[in-house]
């Protein structure tokens, strides 16, 4: 429990500027700094210096390269783009549906439809940015023909070893590869990482059909997976659970396996409210 | 979420998701993506080059982010912590693209105080002075931070929430409050020579 009468430490100073604290722990707080100088005093430090960084940061940025105007403009170019194609896509579509011609018109219709279509989703857009073709789900469940994944043969004692399977990067040349089965080459691929689906912590290997493009920014991201990751790997290494369950419930479906060892149906990080802890932070 | 654990999509996929688009078909959501580009434009790029890449390579990851952004809110994701969305969109593209350059060596913006920066006019000369020195000083402490101590410092500078800083890299919210304290608290002892 926290003592009132006692001084605020620095760090929760720091959460009271930012506003981070819960409101009943900020009144406290507050309470505290009208009666207390010193806090107000090392409060006033932190404020300075957190202060004088945030300009020194800015500052010292570089300006902007384009005008917002031009940047604004090629901006609205591609999503008009982006909606066009869509458009043509769409006119075709009823263009076939609705259609009472003979049928050579309509089959001509569908190879017309498959040379757009085949463009659409191939050809990269002039700008060389990503067009409407690079739109798919994410995966964020690996596709299971093609990732079905792979072990080595380790025991849980392998693997509990400190500093067992450390995971890496696979080359670039296997990267490209996975991107290529998942149908997402070049640009396309931004914004995901080739990951293991079974964590070569939890005796993963980097065979290719353990591999698979994961998502920075879904909600089920490759965050969350490690969390889940950490979480088997301590309850394998304490004994909680056996090695192969733990490959065999990630492979299977590690958003359902998420849910089951955590006892939620939402990723922990992304709705838990703040919570103080002592845990350093990763990297 | 429903939507997202479905099988691989399609062209057709996203085709439908945007005429499903509903209330807000994808016209609406382009003046809302160009809404948020003129509210994030400058803090995003100023966030990405503190990274470590190029000018160019910094507009290029900004666009980026709104057309993925676009794509986004039209297939009808979820628009929970959108500006954390967008600023981890931007990191990690960032540091895609600062893998890539790793050859050519791009220096970090914030490893070097340009001096000859334009100083205010206001200021007298004196007071200018003092100024560089301590943001030299501060500049310092930041440098020999680890890197995520120093993105996380960047972020909250950017005005993001914790909870925002902390979906952007991927951290437990309690880990970007300690590494901020750790950081601001050596900021803070900067000046004690
Ligand atoms: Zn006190």
């Amino acid at each position: 429990m926290r003592d009132d009468h006692k001084h605020i430490t620095q760090a929760e100073l720091l959460l009271a500027l930012d506003d981070e604290l819960s409101p009943r722990r900020s009144a406290e707080v507050q309470n505290h700094l009208d009666a207390c100088d010193m806090c107000r005093a090392a409060m006033g430090e932190l404020k300075n210096a957190a202060g004088d960084f945030d300009k020194a940061y800015r500052d010292n940025a570089n300006a902007p390269l384009h005008s917002a105007a031009s940047s604004r403009a090629a901006l609205q170019a591609k999503m008009a783009e982006m909606r066009t194609n869509r458009s043509r896509f769409a006119a075709w579509r009823a263009f076939i549906s609705g259609s009472s011609l003979p049928t050579w018109t309509y089959a001509l219709g569908l190879v017309v439809l498959a040379v757009l279509g085949y463009g659409l989703l191939r050809a990269p857009t002039p700008t060389g940015m990503p067009g409407v073709s690079d739109v798919r789900q994410d995966p964020i469940i690996p596709d299971a023909h093609l990732t079905p994944g792979v072990v080595r043969s380790v025991s849980a004692i392998d693997v509990c070893r400190p500093g067992a399977g450390e995971e890496t990067r696979p080359p670039a040349s296997v990267q490209k590869a996975v991107f290529h089965e998942y149908g997402m080459d070049g640009a396309q691929a931004q914004g995901y990482e080739v990951d293991h689906l079974i964590t070569p912590a939890l005796g993963g290997s980097d065979d290719i059909r353990n591999l698979w493009p994961e998502s920075y920014s879904s909600t089920w991201n490759a965050h969350v997976k490690d969390e889940l990751e950490d979480r088997l790997r301590n309850m394998v290494c304490g004994g909680q659970l056996d090695l192969t369950t733990a490959q065999r419930d990630i492979a299977r479906n590690w958003v359902s396996a998420y849910k089951k060892y955590f006892h939620t149906d939402r990723p922990l990080s992304h709705n838990s409210d703040f919570v103080e802890d002592d845990k350093p932070p990763k990297g | 979420m429903a939507s997202q654990s479905a099988n691989p999509g399609t062209e057709a996929a996203f085709l439908g998701a945007i005429d499903a688009a509903l209330p807000l078909g994808p016209e609406a959501i382009e003046e809302e993506v160009v809404l948020l580009f003129d509210e994030y434009r400058v803090r995003l790029l100023r966030y990405v080059l503190s990274l470590g890449i190029c000018a160019q390579d910094g507009e290029d990851v900004i666009q980026e982010v709104f057309l993925s952004l676009f794509r986004h809110l039209c297939l009808g994701r979820s628009r929970e912590n959108l500006r954390g969305w967008i600023f981890c969109v931007a990191h990690n593209l960032a540091l895609k693209q600062r893998n890539k350059n790793k050859r050519q060596q791009q220096r970090a913006v914030y490893e070097e105080l340009a001096l000859e920066k334009q100083l205010d006019p206001a200021a007298d000369p004196e007071e200018q002075l003092a100024i560089n020195e301590r943001q030299m000083r501060l500049l310092q402490v930041v440098n020999a931070l680890t890197e995520a101590d120093r993105w996380c410092l960047y972020l909250r500078a950017e005005g993001l929430r914790y909870r925002e800083i902390a979906h952007t890299l991927g951290l437990s919210l309690g880990s970007v409050a300690n590494s901020l304290g750790r950081s601001i608290q050596k900021l803070a002892r900067a000046d004690e020579r």
